[in-house]
């Protein structure tokens, strides 16, 4: 059973100060949910391992720059995803094919934990999560692994609100059929 | 059946023991003693602190017990400063007078070097030659020279 900190938990204030203890208790909190993240993107463990450490170096160095205690966590995502875009760049070109998808998504109550994934099928979820196309695929780990809103993915990601609903949709939608229809 | 939090976190649970290692890294070398960032970090803290908590026992030490006597005081300031702006508004020849005062002493002192120059008679060239001590040829003020 995963057992995570509640947010406003933290002790960012204390790490505000230069606190290695709180500065502790943040890393660990998000040392595993940043490398799940970057991996998935990145699938190289060194560059991945990489990416975190740099991600915790700049939390350090730019903690002055957080507004609001409760955004730690997205701007730890934040730094990471710039961190994976800038590496990404350097190899690829991203694949944006699936941006210019028109029509607006419907709203969707469900929650990260709606998907619930038999035993059996976790290569197959592992394989199609990976044939989605990187935006997609940053959008829907985000949710994923962190439960974030539309609203903080866009801020993580940079990208519109509108844009990333329209990715976290159809990134669902298309998982879910894959899933369904083997 | 389980959640996609879930497989995710679990397949890459292996990893941990490196994310510990990575993790107490960077607290060691960017939060330890000697870190610049730290130190800078916990300076500008600290004196931040230090000037909200002088300002916070002033506040309670010294205004709030008696905020009376000090809402008072600066009612009474208040009234004084309105009076004396009131007043200046009400005679414009004060500071008028004040505001030139070199031009009216220098005409006091032309005053003063006309009376003077009225009750003394102007002095005479021949009489300030005799006046200098050292006045005459110069060769009648040598002095006859003397053999060692």
């Amino acid at each position: 059973m995963l057992v995570v900190a509640e947010r406003d938990q933290l002790p960012v204030a204390e790490a505000r100060t230069g606190d290695p203890a709180a500065w502790e208790t943040l890393f660990h909190r998000y040392q595993l949910p940043l490398y799940v993240y970057v991996f998935e993107l990145v699938h190289d463990e060194q560059a991945s391992l990489d990416i975190v450490q740099e991600t915790f170096i700049n939390a350090v160095r730019h903690i002055g720059g957080l507004r609001e205690d409760d955004k730690i966590g997205g701007g730890l995502f934040g730094i990471a995803h710039q961190k994976c875009v800038q590496r990404s760049r350097k190899q690829t070109r991203e694949d944006n094919a699936l941006e210019e998808v028109g029509a607006a998504p419907p709203e969707s109550e469900a929650g990260p934990d709606d998907l619930l994934i038999r035993h059996e099928n976790e290569e197959a979820f592992m394989r199609l999560l990976n044939e989605l196309p990187p935006p997609q695929r940053s959008v829907l780990l985000l949710y994923f692994v962190e439960d974030f809103s539309v609203d903080q993915i866009a801020e993580i990601t940079g990208a519109p609100a509108g844009t990333v609903k329209s990715r976290l949709y159809y990134a669902k939608k298309a998982l879910r059929k894959r899933m369904e229809d083997p | 059946m389980k959640t996609p939090r879930e497989i995710l976190f679990e397949r890459h649970r292996p990893v941990e023991p490196r994310l510990d290692a990575l993790r107490r890294k960077v607290v060691a070398e960017h939060l330890g003693e000697r870190s610049p960032c730290l130190r800078r970090n916990t300076r500008n803290v600290r004196a931040a602190w230090q000037a909200r908590d002088l300002l916070r026992r002033t506040w309670l030490e010294l205004v709030w017990p008696s905020r009376h006597a000090w809402a008072g005081m600066g009612a009474l300031w208040l009234v004084i400063v309105a009076a004396d702006l009131h007043m200046k508004a009400a005679s414009p020849a004060v500071p008028l007078a004040r505001a030139e005062p070199g031009a009216a002493l220098a005409q006091a002192f032309a005053e003063q070097r006309r009376v003077l120059a009225e009750l003394l008679p102007p002095a005479k060239p021949r009489d300030i030659q005799a006046a200098r001590p050292g006045a005459g040829r110069r060769s009648e003020q040598l002095r006859p020279f003397k053999a060692c």
